[in-house]
């Protein structure tokens, strides 16, 4: 177990170490050393503690948060296929900022809780059509589906209606951290920190939740408020996600499937391991989609999805949602 | 004898008619649009259009959407009253019907896919109007098919001479970004866009640099990353209209950048994104060439709201 973690923790350092050397221009291991003792070049110094230090400490956050939000989601349903882009949370909360940025101009300030409720909202309706007795995984993924193709149904009809401005909708809705920075951090941070950590302190009752229901009441758990609990401290860290980096997919879905492999999800370090893996992965995606040999970089998302697509058929081949 | 004089003069209109010129002129795609006298009800998809016919004093039969806005400000009243008949890249047919014009000046990236459905409307001349080329070649095609390729021959030698006037007097040694979007990573515009290719000659270094393979002119040019923006620093900026607050300049890189700190930021007219026609580009290039070369040329006499003004 220590050497799993030890392995996860290594991963990350490693991989972080990367992301501050790799971008438009590479910075040397002893480059990187120089710019901590301040004796680097001046644009050297601007370009790792301005540009590629908050963007690695953001790639981390939304890793982490859209790992664990996937990881509860998976959990509380007991359904391997719930994720907050299958679930509809994703689109609800990219749909809610598109409705605010298209038909009201609002500020940005309020696109977190735009995005809180569009995810609350469309998650909290994909459940209640998927309900039936209980929450069937097929069932939850359709009406999931559906719900998402009314969001992009409206987004589409609002991009097609906004003009000038739809290339940049366009482009945000790809997904991507490029030109993030320490204002988005700032701007999501408590958003995304706050539901992590709590649903890391309270692993304990997330663990009862993966029991029969009959069991968990027997053990005094209020098995329904805390699954609605964190189902909504789920949502809301997959629109904090939304809010700084578009809409980015799979990795709700795929990284839980990765780290039951390493971990039983009764494990006391389950969830912290797959926030880790969460952001291990989504780092690498970005460090990846900053790389490509053509002047502009590859937007996040596609990124994701292209490593994720694959992940999900075989996921359905394999009959992970054979319950379905 | 009275009763005869009105097919007498019937007769002679239909005389004159036959006598008028049949015009005719090659499109961007290749295409001969031929026009059996010269358009006088011209629809234009486009800013480039509007431009165009109202530097030939003729008045468009409708026009589009200009941006964010409804109509292209910099052509002030002379759009008074012409319809709107939707966007360059979604024209509303039933209102171009409506309008029936006899020839439509067309952006072709938009429109050539609907080519069959304008061409049952009117004469359809699609062009590219990304380039200086292109800006040159459809002022052409229009005096062509307007009838005015004297007027139009003059409007282009007028603005080359003008461009070669400002070459020569231009000192050079600059380097410059056209940026544009919102958005956190700001898009930058090749060499090849007719703005950037006004910088070039005026001796700026355009930073967006040269597109190996364009397809009529596309992609005009890339979201350009921060550090690269910072690592070639532009002595001047030229901010393309934005009716978002613009997020890149907001990051903590953008105060360290030299057109930052030495005030070299300008937000520009909307007439600076399409800026194809007669009129806009001469406005863009003396403006442009006063923002450069603020000792050594003048600045335009422009409406304040039309006039581009430093960005803080």
């Amino acid at each position: 177990m220590k050497f799993k973690i030890a392995a996860g923790v290594l991963a990350i350092a490693l991989m972080l170490l990367l992301s501050l050397m790799l971008g438009a221009q590479v910075l040397m291991p002893l480059d990187l050393w120089q710019i901590l003792l301040g004796q680097g070049d001046r644009v050297q110094i601007i370009v790792l503690w301005e540009l590629r230090l908050p963007r690695t400490l953001i790639a981390l956050l939304v890793g982490a948060a859209l790992a664990t939000a996937g990881g509860v989601m998976q959990g509380v349903t007991r359904n391997p296929l719930a994720a907050p882009d299958l679930t509809g949370v994703v689109a609800g909360s990219a749909c809610m900022v598109v409705i605010l940025s298209t038909l009201f101009s609002m500020d940005a300030g309020w696109y977190p809780l735009a995005g809180i409720s569009g995810g609350l909202l469309i998650g909290g309706l994909t459940f209640a059509l998927a309900w039936k007795n209980g929450l069937m995984p097929i069932r939850v993924v359709l009406a999931g589906v559906a719900m998402s193709s009314v969001c992009v149904a409206v987004m589409t009809g609002l991009l097609v209606f906004s003009g000038a401005e739809a290339g940049e909708l366009f482009f945000w809705l790809a997904g991507g951290l490029s030109g993030r920075g320490w204002q988005q951090l700032n701007s999501v941070l408590w958003w995304a920190i706050a539901p992590l950590l709590l649903v890391l302190l309270l692993s304990r009752h997330y663990r009862l939740l993966l029991l029969d229901d009959a069991i968990g009441r027997s053990l005094g758990a209020n098995v329904s408020a805390w699954r609605l609990g964190f189902m909504v401290l789920a949502v809301v860290m997959t629109a904090a996600t939304v809010i700084v980096a578009g809409p980015v997919g799979f990795v709700g879905l795929v990284v839980p499937h990765i780290t039951r492999r390493f971990l039983s999800a009764q494990s006391l370090f389950w969830l912290p391991m797959n926030a880790l893996l969460g952001a291990l992965l989504l780092l690498a995606a970005d460090v990846l989609a900053r790389m490509p040999p053509v002047v502009q970089e590859i937007p996040l998302g596609v990124m994701t999805a292209l490593l994720g697509g694959p992940w999900l058929l075989s996921l359905i081949r394999s009959g992970m949602g054979r319950s379905v | 004898m009275l009763s005869i004089l009105p097919r007498v003069l019937g007769c002679c209109l239909l005389l004159v008619s036959a006598g008028a010129v049949a015009v005719e002129a090659r499109d961007d795609r290749g295409v001969l649009v031929k026009l059996a006298a010269p358009a006088e009800r011209v629809a234009s998809i486009s800013t480039f259009g509007a431009d165009v016919l109202l530097a030939l004093d003729i008045k468009p039969a409708a026009v589009t959407r200009f941006g964010p806005f409804t109509q292209a400000d910099y052509l002030a009243d002379g759009l008074t009253g012409v319809p709107v008949i939707g966007s360059r890249s979604q024209v509303n047919m039933e209102l171009l019907s409506q309008v029936d014009p006899d020839l439509i000046l067309a952006i072709r990236r938009y429109t050539e896919m609907d080519s069959e459905r304008f061409d049952e409307i009117a004469a359809y001349a699609a062009l590219n109007l990304v380039s200086l080329d292109d800006s040159l070649r459809a002022v052409t095609l229009a005096g062509e098919l307007l009838g005015k390729p004297e007027q139009a021959m003059a409007l282009n030698n007028r603005f080359l001479q003008r461009l070669d006037q400002y070459e020569r007097k231009a000192p050079g040694g600059l380097t410059a970004a056209l940026l544009v979007t919102g958005a956190e990573a700001p898009f930058i515009y090749y060499d090849h866009f007719l703005t950037a290719e006004l910088l070039e000659r005026l001796g700026v270094e355009n930073l967006g640099g040269a597109l190996e393979q364009a397809d009529q002119g596309l992609p005009l040019g890339y979201r350009m990353r921060l550090e690269d923006l910072l690592r070639q620093d532009p002595d001047v900026i030229f901010l393309f209209a934005s009716n978002k607050e613009r997020a890149f300049t907001h990051n903590p890189v953008w105060p360290y950048l030299s057109a930052v700190r030495e005030g070299r930021v300008y937000e520009v007219g909307q007439h600076w994104k399409e800026a194809a026609g007669p009129i806009a580009r001469d406005l863009v290039l003396q403006e442009m060439a006063h923002r450069l070369y603020p000792q050594l040329f003048d600045m335009p006499s422009l409406p304040e709201h039309l006039r581009s003004r430093p960005y803080h």
